[in-house]
């Protein structure tokens, strides 16, 4: 595997991380710690298809830059390529991206030289054009894609193309974690002209069919340019509607590799000789949202009172089987700068919630009463209200939460719960602790953290353009003592993934990643049956 | 009498086409009435103004409600079911394979229980409160009072995962074979809804066998010394398959929508999973056909059932008239 870094010239954030990360491996705080980090059985024989199960439905996209569900991340990442990846430590790095080079002049500038010799599936060459189109579409607001958080540092006029290979990219607000959009995976790199529906990549496989709801097939790209790093001829996406019936399918060897197995079924599978199974973490949290500038959650003590209401380590017990790592409610896990204060762990504390409660006025007689949603569509989710609804009868009457499940389609809709009520649940991925900032308080206000009056924004501004990492650091530090103290995220966890698949698959990479399969193989290169 | 039975089942078809004009009414109306419109729960967190607004223009959600509704309507009439918003593929394109699939699997259901339920049944009469008859009943019993999702999971653990591994436990069809074109896969879904439905409809087709061996007429049969075989199959069978045409019927009609359960169990790509995610993404036309679909199988079940009822019953052959 390619193993060039990025030239972070006049920024030394990748050698801080690293540096940083490999202490925090000795504390026992980085994921990597617990994962068995084993490196894969090397791939051998060439051919044969891969028969991929993962949960789906009609609902299902296919689009370079969209995703909703685990089976749009993995025809994504069959078919299109991004120009960056994330390595281990989730520093961005060039291996298995469309960048030869990228670079990150100061925290408004940064430029990508791409490979040569990439073609599209369909024969056309990859040029700086593509990448120019493809973060056009992404910052079009009209358009269906994950592109709002670019929107808030990026213009479509700040790309640039220098020549045929080599784009430009000016910031209109510093970034100094620009290169880690790079390596978002939903910004793959399409052809330009794209419109979301005729599916050309760079990958090592193109697509030959996409049945909604049922499976897509992909075929080996005879022109890709890492062509001699591909094994397999064929690969199969297959929707299964159910979990249950995907993890049957392994069992009875129908299908090669099961896509995010519950936890539920984790010893049985790991119990076949047959099967291997993997567990990965990469930062992902479930939450409980506070909108500060709704009744009563505008009031510190009522969020910092729920927030000492929780057993986390008995809700990661029943809504994960114990996968996951406790939270301290703060997120960027996987970030250098995680806990920069080194907070102790919170912990389920009664006399102390009531204590809080007690100063705003609440009482047995005069209880907190609030309601508290969660969808049915996503994992987890509906298990953490149920549990916390139970926890909060330990205040005997003081605080009541009445748990109500919600359709998913309305859920998340925009006059849904999400986004709208006072009290809810989301769910994130991994992501570095700006960026998660950035996401939080702009792109999707869950909370409407920070209140106007904090200096919150001014500082999460001032780090985005201190190179310095030190200096970074102090910032940060101050920022995550604000949401320690006051913030309205509750998270009780951050959540494991695991995969199960056939011995008969080699080549599998287990490491700290965002998405399950190491990134889906990065398309299910290095794959082999065998 | 010919014309009489016509004229029945032109009434009945009439009756059954304002049924599924009703049920498109109604179905509309419900959608309506869900939180979320299509485009919203399509884009759901990703939703912007402009977004919205795009989606809901392709789909016509800008237009009045009236509109929305006749505009489908006309379009069905003259064949032209729509396009489903959450796949943008024509609907039939999209659900017709399913729709087929869904139909193979219960019209194979269908011609093994029938059989084999009046079989049953009929013995069980004959040999009433012998062993046969206990043990039939005790395990229909037992058998129809289990959920298809427990008989399925049961099935699937004995079969394919855990006790032994003979089976296939999930279905699976690539795109464009036909349904039939998995055999081994197809066993274990149809022996869950034939251990479904056939306890059920051979404990009807029991009773009803025991009331009609216990009338006059036969009485008078066996009396007058006809051998048993003839009473049975000529006097007493055709008076009493008509209530369990009934049940089947019902059953039948009860699998068209019940049949969704073990589509999931077993991964099997017919109308159950596709209206369920029709649902959650307000996929108005797909919704409405399958709603169409499964009311249809429902009229027209029970309209064979009826029609057949009335030929096999001499009483009601000659009250037509």
């Amino acid at each position: 595997m390619d193993q060039q870094k990025i030239e972070t010239s006049g920024l030394s954030r990748r050698h801080f991380i690293q540096g940083v990360s490999s202490v925090a491996l000795a504390a026992g705080v980085f994921s990597a710690s617990s994962l068995n980090a084993s490196a894969a059985s090397a791939p051998g024989k060439k051919g044969g298809t891969l028969k991929v199960g993962v949960v789906g439905g009609s609902n299902d996209l296919f689009d370079a830059n969209y995703i909703v569900a685990k089976a749009d991340q993995a025809r994504l990442m069959s078919t299109f390529e991004t120009l960056l990846t994330f390595d281990e430590n989730f520093v961005p790095v060039t291996a298995n991206g469309l960048a030869e080079s990228a670079k990150q002049n100061s925290p408004t500038k940064a430029t990508v030289k791409l490979r040569k010799g990439v073609k599209f599936h369909d024969g056309t060459p990859l040029t700086a054009d593509d990448v120019i189109a493809t973060f056009k579409r992404l910052l079009d607001p009209s358009k269906k894609t994950t592109g709002k958080p670019l929107r808030t540092f990026l213009d479509p006029s700040g790309l640039v193309k220098i020549d045929d290979l080599t784009v430009e990219f000016n910031l209109k607000a510093p970034n100094v974690d620009f290169l880690a959009s790079l390596a978002s995976y939903t910004y793959a790199i399409a052809k330009v002209g794209y419109d979301g529906k005729t599916q050309i990549g760079t990958s090592a496989f193109s697509l030959v069919s996409y049945t909604p709801g049922r499976e897509s097939v992909h075929k080996r790209f005879k022109g890709y340019w890492d062509a001699k790093n591909v094994y397999l001829d064929e690969v199969r996406i297959i929707d299964f509607a159910d979990k249950t019936a995907l993890v049957n399918a392994l069992i009875a060897k129908q299908i090669d590799v099961a896509v995010d197995i519950p936890f539920e079924q984790y010893k049985t599978l790991k119990s076949k000789k047959y099967l291997n199974v993997i567990e990965n973490s990469a930062g992902a949290w479930l939450a409980f949202c506070m909108r500060i500038d709704i009744k009563p959650f505008d009031d510190n003590n009522v969020r910092q009172a729920l927030r000492l209401l929780v057993d986390r380590k008995q809700m990661l017990n029943r809504v994960l089987s114990g996968h996951g790592k406790i939270g301290n409610d703060l997120y960027g896990y996987i970030d250098a700068n995680y806990n920069a204060n080194s907070y102790e762990q919170r912990k389920q504390d009664i006399p102390a919630a009531l204590a809080l409660l007690k100063k705003s006025g609440y009482s047995k007689a005069n209880p907190l009463k609030v309601e508290l949603t969660a969808p049915d569509d996503t994992g987890g989710l509906v298990l953490m209200i149920q549990t916390l609804a139970e926890q909060a009868k330990k205040t005997d009457g003081v605080v009541v939460i009445n748990a109500k499940v919600i359709d998913g389609g309305t859920y998340w809709s925009a006059k849904g719960q999400y986004m709208n009520t006072g009290f809810y649940t989301t769910y994130w991925s991994g992501r570095t602790y700006l960026a998660q900032v950035a996401a939080s308080m702009d792109i999707y206000p869950e909370t409407k953290f920070p209140p106007d009056s904090s200096s919150f924004r001014a500082d999460y501004l001032k780090a985005a353009g201190t190179a310095n990492a030190k200096k970074r650091r102090e910032i940060v530090a101050k920022m995550q003592k604000e949401e320690f103290e006051k913030g309205a995220y509750i998270i009780p966890f951050f959540n494991n993934f695991a995969d199960a698949y056939s011995s008969k698959v080699k080549g599998v990479v287990v490491r700290p990643s965002q998405l399950n399969m190491d990134y889906y193989a990065h398309g299910f290169k290095n794959i082999s049956l065998g | 009498m010919k014309a009489s039975i016509l004229r029945f089942v032109l009434k009945r078809i009439a009756l059954g086409l304002l049924t599924l004009f009703v049920v498109s009414l109604l179905i509309f109306a419900v959608t309506q009435a869900l939180p979320a419109d299509p485009a919203e729960a399509i884009l759901g967190r990703e939703a912007t103004p402009e977004a919205l607004a795009e989606l809901r223009a392709e789909f016509g959600l800008d237009k009045p409600i009236v509109a929305q509704y006749t505009n489908w309507l006309t379009g069905v009439l003259s064949g032209d079911l729509g396009t489903s918003y959450a796949t943008s593929t024509p609907i039939g394109e999209y659900i017709g394979p399913r729709v087929s699939a869904s139909f193979f699997l219960l019209l194979i259901a269908a011609v093994g229980s029938i059989p084999l339920s009046i079989v049953i049944g009929a013995n069980a009469a004959l040999r009433r409160d012998h062993k046969f008859d206990t043990t039939s009943s005790l395990v229909s019993l037992i058998l129809a009072a289990m959920p298809e999702f427990v008989v399925g999971t049961i099935l699937t653990i004995i079969f394919s995962t855990t006790i032994w591994q003979l089976l296939p436990a999930v279905t699976y069809l690539e795109v464009g074979a036909p349904p039939w074109s998995d055999v081994k896969g197809l066993t274990l879904p149809v022996l869950t809804l034939l251990i479904s439905v056939t306890p059920y409809v051979s404990r009807v087709m029991r009773a009803a066998m025991v009331e009609v061996l216990e009338s006059d007429y036969i009485e008078m049969a066996r009396l007058k010394g006809m051998n048993e075989r003839t009473v049975l199959w000529r006097h007493a069978m055709p008076n009493a398959v008509g209530p369990a045409f009934q049940v089947i019927a019902l059953n039948l009609a009860y699998l068209a929508g019940g049949v969704i359960i073990v589509e999931r169990l077993f991964n099997f790509p017919g109308i159950g999973s596709a209206l369920a995610d029709a649902v959650r993404s307000r996929d108005l036309p797909v919704i409405q056909f399958l709603a169409l679909i499964i009311a249809g199988v429902y009229v027209l079940t029970n309209l064979l059932a009826d029609v057949g009822t009335v030929l096999v019953t001499p009483r009601l052959r000659t009250r037509l008239k």
